[in-house]
């Protein structure tokens, strides 16, 4: 599948998957975050 | 072509467009990327370029994506330069933030793919330097963002030097013709040039790809509505 390569091909797949995982995570959480607070202080 | 911006201008519609939209993007993206994978993981190697010819899949794609989030960084801009619309701004720092990643994974990736093909990890080649550039055009437009207190001010001068910053596109995707290079030209857009079974993993990676960057940034700029509106709230209540 990746033969003589692999310590190149993984490594390249590793980085994409991790910074995919660091985008959807640090996305996902600025916008939870936010959401809460607006909600609370909308109720105060 | 113009209707939907349009619509999608009202913070309102746009909050209620992007709830369905964002989930519904990402599970697309999921779904293209495993079957991408699939394909890409079970073509036969390149008589020239062995097993590395699956770092394609994800290489090519990122570099796409990295001058088309710039396209949009650049649009949304404009729009907030000269409409001063709100959602546009959020738009920008939003495109800004998945740009610097995408550009990251075509200038990390491409360096794992030059090493074994070039003998070399870098070189200062016209289109590995024009990315660079790219690059450091989206950190520059984040740090000119954070760097300035007054937030309509930051967002004023990131938007200038976003518009500077499109210059460097079409200097990105001509390079390879303009000066001698290392890479390779335009596969994507040069009929026949890429064999049925490297281009099906190819096109599906990059609407993974379309789709994940439409999910995501709609995610990025839902946070930023709700960022504001909780700034603006806290406001209210200091006043109370």
């Amino acid at each position: 599948m990746v033969g003589k390569y692999a310590a190149f091909i993984w490594p390249a797949y590793g980085v994409t998957a991790l910074t995919f995982a660091i985008m959807i995570a640090a996305s996902l959480a600025h916008a939870r975050r936010w959401k809460r607070r607006a909600e609370d202080l909308a109720r105060k | 072509m113009i209707a939907a911006p349009a619509f999608l201008a009202n913070p309102e519609r746009f909050m209620a467009f992007s709830r369905w939209a964002a989930p519904l993007f990402g599970l697309i993206a999921v779904a293209l990327a495993a079957a991408g994978l699939w394909l890409g993981f079970t073509a036969p190697e390149d008589y020239q370029q062995g097993a590395t010819v699956r770092i394609m899949f994800i290489h090519v794609p990122a570099a796409i994506m990295s001058m088309l989030v710039y396209g949009c960084l650049g649009v949304a801009s404009l729009l907030a330069l000269v409409f001063r619309h709100v959602l546009a701004d959020c738009a920008a720092q939003a495109a800004a933030f998945l740009g610097t990643g995408f550009t990251f994974l075509a200038l990390v990736t491409g360096s794992l793919w030059g090493r074994p093909m070039w003998g070399a990890w870098w070189v200062w080649d016209a289109r590995l330097t024009s990315v660079l550039v790219l690059f450091l055009f989206y950190i520059a437009y984040l740090a000119l963002r954070a760097s300035i207190d007054d937030e309509a001010k930051g967002a004023r001068a990131a938007a200038i030097l976003a518009l500077v910053g499109l210059v460097n596109l079409p200097i990105v995707h001509f390079s390879v013709y303009w000066w001698n290079s290392l890479h390779q030209g335009s596969t994507m857009l040069t009929p026949g040039a890429l064999a049925p079974v490297y281009a099906a993993p190819l096109y599906l990676m990059l609407v993974a790809y379309l789709a994940g960057f439409g999910s995501l940034w709609l995610i990025r700029i839902r946070g930023e509505v709700w960022r504001r509106r909780a700034e603006a709230a806290a406001l209210r209540v200091a006043r109370a």
